[in-house]
């Protein structure tokens, strides 16, 4: 049997490296606690402010949740739960529509201001205002491929005009529907 | 309804993305109406502008023919400012514009007729018709050249002798 005495001294560097590494480890792992800690202490007073049904299903888990995520090293555990809380949430159904607000707010809150929501009258409405901003999008900017008109201008002299000469010729030729389709 | 909406909003995107590509042109080609409302995003791809445009006339008095005089021309050096304050490039687009109109045009139609009595043209001559000229000067031509970088001036465009109207 080797006494702690006779330990090479490289062995006690070693140790106390492994040693400074555990207590490294540990000191990550209570501040990865005190995140897990925080995100559902976030997530508690959001559920208390937002929704009334998650308030009451952390309600039950949180008291016990933080002494024993301060207490052990589980942060799996945490991450579970919040990841629990997550789905439930998630998975509760609702005819509401999904805004960032009502989680903000509430949905009793909200109630009024979507009471029409259900009869989709606004619709048409959406989907006109839709139709003309991809039709001023598309069409505002873009020049004209192909903007000129070939006039037939047959027997008539134009070499030697001045220039409102040439535009009266040019609007004759218009009202006179003599253009050539091109 | 609103499944629907992204459902159009994301066919468009798509049809967007495929207009870049040339070879489908002849698809496109098939609806020019449909294809309208269709966003094109290449811009000035693939065939971006390689050449200055540069106009400029010269006045006839008689038989005495005067010199050409420069209109439009790039200037060599922009000004430090010239991104706050460029009034110059509207006008400068313009010209770009019915130059490039004009010369389009002016392969397409059939006779010099419907050139001389085209929208560009009719503006250039009217512009040109509107400066100052010498009290002898009776007609103008204007003339439109290129150049590059790597080409030497060319003629571009030419235009008829016109008088002068009074104004």
């Amino acid at each position: 049997m080797i006494m702690s005495s006779e330990i090479h001294p490289n062995m006690r560097v070693i140790q106390q490296n492994q040693l400074s590494e555990l207590e490294s480890n540990r000191s990550a792992t209570i501040s990865a606690n005190n995140l897990a800690l925080a995100r559902l202490v976030v997530l508690e007073s959001t559920a208390i402010s937002t929704n009334n049904s998650t308030l009451a299903r952390l309600g039950i888990v949180s008291a016990p949740l933080e002494s024993v995520i301060t207490s052990t090293n589980d942060l799996a555990l945490a991450t579970l739960i919040v990841i629990n809380a997550s789905l439930k949430s998630a998975t509760t159904p609702s005819n509401a529509p999904s805004f960032a607000a009502e989680w903000l707010v509430g949905k009793e809150d909200l109630a009024p201001y979507f009471k029409h929501r259900e009869g989709d009258q606004y619709t048409p409405a959406a989907v006109a205002l839709a139709v003309i901003t991809i039709f001023i999008i598309t069409k505002s900017g873009r020049d004209a491929t192909d903007s000129q008109f070939l006039l037939n201008l047959q027997n008539i002299q134009v070499s030697g005009l001045n220039v409102d000469q040439l535009l009266d010729i040019r609007q004759t030729a218009l009202s006179g529907e003599n253009v050539i389709c091109n | 309804m609103i499944i629907l909406i992204k459902g159009i909003l994301c066919f468009i995107v798509l049809l967007s993305l495929l207009r870049g590509i040339k070879k489908l042109d002849f698809i496109w080609n098939r609806f020019p109406i449909c294809m309208q409302l269709i966003p094109a995003w290449n811009f000035f791809a693939p065939f971006p502008s390689m050449f200055d445009y540069h106009l400029l006339y010269r006045e006839i008095s008689g038989h005495e023919v005067g010199e050409w005089q420069d209109l439009y021309t790039l200037k060599d050096k922009r000004s430090l400012y010239c991104f706050l304050w460029n009034p110059e490039k509207r006008s400068i687009k313009s010209f770009l514009d019915i130059a490039l109109d004009l010369i389009s045009f002016s392969n397409k139609a059939q006779d010099k007729r419907q050139v001389y009595t085209s929208l560009p043209y009719l503006q250039l001559l009217n512009y040109v018709n509107s400066l100052n000229h010498k009290a002898s000067s009776d007609k103008i031509q204007f003339l439109i050249l290129t150049n590059s970088r790597a080409q030497d001036y060319q003629v571009a465009f030419l235009s008829d002798v016109h008088p002068l109207s009074k104004r």
